[in-house]
């Protein structure tokens, strides 16, 4: 089976299979890839592109427009947060900082208690954990990769008593380039473009690329259509129609994609494009007096846990979390508060820079909804819950990057607050998150599909299928009633196989 | 697509106070020629006009200050080209953000004249005030435009010297 491009060449007008899959990330290959095996009939439908190699340019304004959503440029609609979503054949996993975390047992517990998922008991979800680790190769960071920039977080939290860890990871053959967030040229990510895309080929399975799905019609009928729509090499226009057929379909596109197609397709559902939680983080940067180089090696190992919460009775999974990043030049620029003269002259010190991001884990809030032209509308308002948060969390980096030696270190708000000192901490306290005043960005998007026991309650049911559809379902995070984890990849794919290993037994 | 500056269609307000400034400028048509702005010839544009052009070398100059290591002269020319690729409902949208941002002095800043004919020292100091600006709009379209500046003026290679980024490894490069 190969990868097909509908971009260019020729193109089918018609496509009957038995399993459509829209969405090529951990979820959806994951269930292509199981479908597969078990002997049906499956295509794969991505939107973006494959890139692989030395098509991964680690350039970034080519990279950020041709391997995210929105040419890099997806928001909420006050602009607050950028919501950095994958577009290309994996997923989120081409683009995303390798990081393995497991749901915690907390957060089951929390499903289960609050929300009714009962049928994911620790028995019931443990084989389908543990495969997932297997599928990305998950292994502990090594010491001898952890660079500059996270030994000094380490060193930090350290100094102040702090919990913190390296992270497990799924990269294999790691030769540390450091562009992890826009793509590994290595091919060193053991994602689903590496791993359950090429099984699921060769289990029998069809991938497209530069296929867009828009709508799904006769939802209720055992043949469901798809309307396909091919797009230009770039990604950029949609260029014919192509309609596929298929009598089960899993709509695995992202929370804010798969409520897109779902509102698109008609379902009707109180619940659908609601509960949206976007993981908000807000960088940090440390300067140093001795050059960090923080842009070589892998960006993300280290993480302060101290101050994470697992198991908060009425959230699950709350608290803030502080990991360590880096990015190349262009998108740490945008993230900088400077105007004018001090723009060039913050960027100047860009190897002596550190940065970390203060991940809080939120409230299902937000909602997706549909412009009139059928685009995503994101729209979330950020509780104070979440900003308090914010600047604890903010307080607790600057203390770490103090302890670790750093000359200073800038909240990169609007307007900037500077950290030079114990007493300069307090400055953060007055940060009051106005919209579009702080860099803010969404890396794990998760709801908008609720998994509950009934359609009065949510989207899916507990089998992933929508109420009121036939063989429709949904196996991404969408169906997540609050968040998963600090890194999702690995409760999408955990998740994926348990819900896919029994539609498959019931499909026989 | 993404529609960066679609909340600016749905600003009625702000149509209303391009209009009234138009008015305010001399006349609806000479005001709204004056209102967008002094125009210099430019050559082989794909989207915007000459005018617009020179609203966003203006504001492309605000955000970096007059540097001297830093070259900043394709940035427009860049812009011009990513939007060309844009949807037309985009590029109506970035039209009127140029818009805002040429007649913003006058709609909201107080002055008795566009952005471009400033001078130098009062567009800095205007342009830089939009980040924490109280008007959300003014907040919104900053952030929009200057996301897109720096992620290209640093993306490119001709700027990492200057930030003292030797560029990323490839595969099978040694380690530094």
């Amino acid at each position: 089976m190969a990868i097909v491009d509908l971009s260019t060449g020729t193109r089918p007008a018609l496509r009957t299979v038995d399993v459509c899959v829209i969405g090529s990330g951990p979820g959806g290959a994951t269930a292509a890839r199981l479908l597969a095996e078990r002997g049906h009939e499956v295509l794969i439908l991505e939107e973006g592109p494959d890139r692989t190699g030395a098509a991964l340019t680690q350039r970034g304004p080519e990279m950020y427009d041709q391997l995210y959503m929105d040419r890099g440029g997806r928001a909420t609609d006050d602009l607050s947060i950028s919501v950095l979503q994958g577009r290309a054949l994996g997923g989120g996993g081409v683009i995303n900082a390798c990081d393995v975390v497991p749901i915690p047992e907390g957060v089951l517990h929390h499903w289960r208690t609050r929300f009714g998922l009962h049928m994911l008991s620790d028995a019931a979800i443990a084989p389908h954990a543990a495969a997932a680790l297997e599928d990305l190769s998950a292994n502990p960071i090594d010491e001898s990769a952890v660079n500059a920039a996270n030994h000094l977080l380490r060193a930090g939290a350290n100094a102040m008593g702090w919990r913190g860890e390296l992270m497990r990871h799924n990269r294999v053959g790691c030769q540390g380039l450091g562009t992890c967030l826009i793509g590994c040229p290595a091919n060193a990510k053991r994602n689903p473009r590496f791993v359950a895309i090429p099984a699921a080929m060769a289990a029998g399975a069809d991938v497209w690329v530069r296929s867009r799905a828009v709508r799904i019609r006769d939802l209720s009928a055992e043949v469901k259509t798809i309307d396909v729509r091919a797009l230009d090499p770039r990604g950029y226009h949609e260029i014919s129609s192509v309609s596929v057929r298929a009598r089960t379909v899993i709509v695995a596109a992202n929370a804010i994609n798969s409520a897109q197609l779902l509102l698109a397709s008609g379902v009707d559902s109180p619940h659908l494009g609601r509960h949206l939680t976007l993981q908000p983080q807000l960088p940090v940067v440390a300067r140093f007096r001795e050059p960090v180089h923080a842009y070589d090696g892998i960006p993300q190992a280290f993480a302060i846990t101290e101050f994470e919460q697992e198991d908060h009775p009425e959230h699950g999974l709350w608290g803030f979390r502080i990991e360590a990043i880096m990015g190349t030049p262009g998108i740490v620029a945008t993230m900088l508060p400077a105007v004018g003269p001090e723009n060039p002259a913050l960027m100047a010190r860009y190897s002596y820079l550190a940065a970390s991001l203060v991940l809080v884990p939120d409230a299902p809030t937000g909602s997706i909804s549909l412009h009139g032209d059928g685009r995503p509308r994101v729209r979330y308002r950020a509780a104070e819950a979440v900003h308090e948060r914010l600047r604890e969390g903010a307080k607790a980096a600057a203390r770490a990057y103090l302890a670790a030696g750093a000359e200073e270190v800038l909240v990169p708000v609007q307007p900037p607050v500077a950290i030079r000192s114990e007493a300069d901490v307090a400055r953060i306290d007055a940060i009051d998150f106005r919209p579009a005043t702080a860099p803010l960005i969404s890396a794990h998007q998760q709801g908008t599909a609720r998994m509950a026991g009934n359609a009065d309650e949510g989207v899916v049911d507990f089998d992933g299928a929508v109420f009121g559809t036939r063989d429709v379902y949904v196996f991404d995070s969408s169906p997540f009633p609050t968040s998963s984890s600090s890194h999702t990849m690995t409760p999408i794919i955990t998740l994926s196989r348990f819900l896919t290993t029994g539609l498959a037994d019931r499909l026989g | 697509m993404a529609r960066p500056f679609a909340f600016l269609t749905r600003r009625r307000f702000l149509r209303i106070g391009l209009a009234s400034a138009a008015v305010l400028g001399g006349g609806a048509v000479g005001g709204g020629l004056w209102l967008r702005g002094p125009r210099t010839d430019v050559d082989g544009l794909d989207v915007l006009n000459a005018a617009e052009f020179t609203t966003l070398t203006n504001a492309i100059a605000a955000t970096f200050g007059p540097t001297t290591t830093l070259d900043t002269s394709g940035l427009a020319r860049s812009f011009d080209a990513f939007v060309a690729d844009e949807p037309a409902a985009n590029r109506r949208d970035l039209r009127r953000a140029l818009q805002v941002v040429e007649a913003s002095p006058v709609l909201f800043g107080g002055y008795g004249t566009t952005f471009s004919r400033l001078t130098a020292s009062e567009r800095d100091a205007w342009w830089a005030s939009w980040p924490a600006h109280d008007r959300l709009l003014l907040r919104k379209v900053s952030l929009a435009f200057r996301k897109f500046f720096n992620l290209v003026l640093y993306g490119d290679p001709a700027s990492w010297s200057h930030v003292g980024y030797l560029g990323p490894r490839r595969p099978g490069d040694p380690p530094r």
